[in-house]
């Protein structure tokens, strides 16, 4: 593999406002890679400059070897080919010569399309399902529909490199999947090297091969999607809380956004302990995070889903290796959180002989007078030997309040509460 | 998909030439002196056969004919041509829907050179019948030159910058010439007035040979830049990623379409609407592709102004209304047409 467009150590900026400082990038042949970084981080500007359009202030923009600017532009375009975000057009062409001038490139001045150039946009329109819009007026297209058409165009110019601007912002779950396909399908097929830009930072996941993450002007990391998809790193970046999960089918990562972690003034509300595990506690928490109220986990493996979540949150828990059975010290530390507590939740989670101790903690809670929340729990798979269900039994008995789902959840830990 | 090939380029072409050709025999034919087409033609043909005086008994027809109506019909087919395909290529040029070849300011330079050589009769001085003519071309050149440099920024020429700058030179011309008339009282007012009205008869009146070459040279540049200016009217950057050299293309045809202007009406005077109208016209009818658009309405803005003229001369016989006062009444209604009919911005 071979970088065939490469920015060296480019200097860019605007009158008054400073974009790129020594950035370098370079795009391999045959490469998707996914573009991402805050609201003007220079993602477009980047992606004009490695097109030629403008000019850095210092620094060289190479393709296959050559000066960029240097080129001509009919040569550019036959290797480049851009997807702008939005074009306006104060005329009436139709999608079809919009679509037509991606052959402009490869006519001579005096030249009409011939069949040839005909055949490869209709290609280009089939690719991007827009082949019913060529008579229409593309000014009078939905945004979606006009995107789709700027990517026919692009295809027509049968370019090497192929540079998107959020080509899918305004296309609909379907058009998105299916314009992501297309790309990984050129990108198979004719070994198109694909920059994208996106701010679906899930899109980029699972589309890109390489990610390339952008701030204040710089390059902050470049790397496999999980390489660079890490919380840490979009903290940083996007100043935002998110959880990265994997998205069980491809493996790709997946961001989930959860705002800003609450600060102290929290306490205010009061505290609630959860008794969760496997993920079972995520949607308790939050809420009642959101409420304003403390909240903490327990017990719980390290590895955990809830226990991930719970570190991304910032949440106090009682920990125990992975995979181990409860241990007196983590059993500690969860009374510990529960006295703590004014409330308990018991989540319905799986219960076997390993986290029995998590439902003996919440009898004792109840028995030292705390209002313990239960979400019913039918045990269908119950691998504790019949245990569980006496003790789903004893929290019965000692006036546990008994919920079956969520619903109910803030309104049972919010009640009589001062 | 371009719903034009070549072959139904040429027919169109040849369909709007014919057109063209039947607005000229009805222009000669009539006006004070009324000769059939049988006259006519028999005074052409013996013209063309290069017997030199006229066919029997038509001599003051054949008089008429040669040294008034022809040169008069080519004079507004010339500029009615030259207004249309100039105001159809600034158009796409600054890729705003009411520009004509007067936007740029060249016309205000030509009109205030004119205007300066009338009242300071520098007919008299020099160049005598050719001194207005030669003084607003000098206007017009000075006024390109001074648009441009005021427009140039670090070597490039933004499209939005032009248009400023040629809206800022014209009214401060626009306010020298208003001042110079209000300080003119005798009859070179009316002279000023007539010339700014736009008319044809000047022209008409000398040898049409030059301009028309000098015309037929600026029209084949324009005509050479059809498709970059279909991408050109995509938006600057656009055209740019389609393998346009965006900043030669503006420098090649502003500078051939002022250059064209600036003639034109150095010769015509201030002819109003056929550069804004005419290329929307073709646009209506035959889209708004380059290739046809440039020479579509170069050939129908030279009908319009035939007819145009024929109106102007013939309405209130055997005086004559200026052909700027005709294309203004009916250029602006059927503007107004447009704009009601199908916006003539994008989103419409």
């Amino acid at each position: 593999m071979a970088a065939i467009l490469r920015a060296e150590s480019v200097f860019f900026r605007y009158p008054g406002r400073e974009i790129f400082r020594d950035l370098s990038l370079s795009l391999e042949e045959g490469e998707i890679v996914g573009l991402i970084g805050p609201n003007s981080s220079g993602k477009t500007t980047l992606l004009k400059i490695l097109d030629g359009i403008l000019a850095p202030d210092r620094g060289e923009v190479l393709l296959g070897g050559k000066k960029v600017r240097t080129l001509p532009r009919s040569e550019i375009a036959r290797t480049i080919a851009v997807v702008p975000q939005e074009m306006e057009v104060p005329f009436s062409f139709t999608a079809g010569e919009i679509v037509l001038m991606g052959r402009a490139p490869y006519l001579g001045r005096f030249a009409w399309e011939k069949k040839k150039d005909l055949d490869i946009a209709r290609e280009g329109m089939a690719l991007t399902d827009v082949l019913d819009l060529e008579k229409r007026p593309f000014w009078e297209l939905s945004q979606g529909e006009k995107q789709r058409v700027l990517m026919a165009r692009a295809l027509a110019q049968e370019p090497k490199i192929i540079l998107l601007d959020e080509p899918t912002s305004h296309l609909d779950i379907n058009h998105q999947v299916e314009l992501n396909e297309l790309i990984r399908r050129l990108n198979e097929d004719r070994n198109l090297t694909v920059l994208n830009i996106s701010h679906d930072l899930n899109l980029a996941a699972e589309y890109s091969r390489r990610v390339v993450l952008l701030h204040r002007g710089a390059l902050f990391a470049s790397g496999s999607p999980a390489e660079v998809l890490t919380e840490e790193n979009i903290r940083r970046v996007y100043e935002t809380t998110v959880l990265v999960e994997r998205n069980p089918l491809s493996g790709a990562p997946r961001v989930v956004p959860i705002g800003r972690p609450r600060e102290p003034q929290a306490l205010r509300r009061g505290a609630v302990h959860i008794i969760c595990g496997a993920g079972s506690g995520i949607d308790s928490a939050r809420r009642l995070l959101l409420r304003g109220f403390r909240v903490s986990l327990g017990v719980l493996n390290v590895g955990d889903t809830d226990q991930k979540m719970g570190k991304t949150l910032g949440l106090n828990m009682a920990l125990e290796e992975p995979f181990s059975p409860i241990s007196e010290k983590s059993y500690r530390e969860n009374q510990e959180l529960i006295r703590g507590a004014d409330r308990i939740v018991v989540e319905k989670f799986l219960v076997g002989k390993g986290n029995l101790l998590n439902l003996q903690a919440a009898i004792e809670g109840l028995q030292k007078g705390k209002k313990v929340i239960v979400l019913e729990n039918d045990l269908a798979f119950d691998f504790s030997g019949g245990e569980a269900a006496s003790c789903y039994r004893k929290l019965k008995e000692g006036g546990a309040v008994f919920i079956p789902d969520h619903s109910r959840l803030l309104e049972e830990v919010e009640k009589d509460l001062s | 998909m371009s719903s034009w090939t070549f072959k139904k380029w040429v027919f169109w072409i040849l369909f709007l030439a014919s057109v063209l050709a039947v607005a000229a025999g009805v222009a000669v034919t009539v006006g004070a002196v009324w000769i059939p087409l049988g006259k006519s033609g028999s005074i052409f043909l013996h013209y063309l056969a290069g017997r030199g005086g006229a066919p029997e008994g038509l001599d003051r027809e054949a008089a008429i004919l040669l040294e008034l109506r022809v040169p008069r019909v080519a004079s507004g087919a010339l500029v009615g041509a030259a207004l249309a395909l100039c105001g159809a290529v600034l158009q796409a040029l600054l890729r705003n829907p009411l520009a004509d070849p007067y936007v740029l300011g060249i016309s205000s330079g030509a009109a205030l050179g004119a205007v300066l050589a009338i009242l300071f009769g520098l007919g008299s001085i020099a160049l005598g019948a050719y001194a207005v003519p030669v003084a607003a071309f000098s206007g017009a050149l000075l006024t390109l030159l001074f648009v441009y440099f005021l427009a140039r920024v670090q070597g490039r020429v933004p499209a939005q910058t032009m248009l400023l700058a040629g809206f800022i030179v014209s009214a401060f011309f626009l306010a020298i010439i208003m001042f110079l008339i209000s300080w003119t009282s005798d009859e070179r007012l009316f002279q000023v007035t007539f010339w700014l009205m736009g008319n044809l008869e000047y022209m008409a009146s000398k040898p049409l040979g030059g301009i028309f070459l000098y015309l037929l040279i600026g029209s084949a540049v324009l005509f050479s830049r059809a498709k970059d200016l279909n991408l050109a009217a995509l938006g600057e950057e656009t055209a740019s990623e389609l393998g346009v050299e965006v900043e030669r293309l503006k420098k090649i045809t502003f500078v051939s379409a002022s250059l064209i202007t600036g003639a034109v009406v150095s010769v015509s005077g201030l002819i109003g609407f056929v550069g804004l109208v005419v290329p929307h016209l073709v646009r209506m009818i035959w889209g708004p592709d380059h290739r046809f658009l440039l020479p579509g309405s170069a050939l129908a803005g030279a009908i319009l102004l035939v007819l145009a003229d024929t109106i102007a001369r013939t309405v209130l016989a055997p005086s004559e209304v200026p052909v700027g006062v005709i294309t203004a009444l009916g250029g602006a209604p059927f503007f107004v047409y447009l704009l009601r009919r199908r916006g003539l911005g994008g989103n419409s």
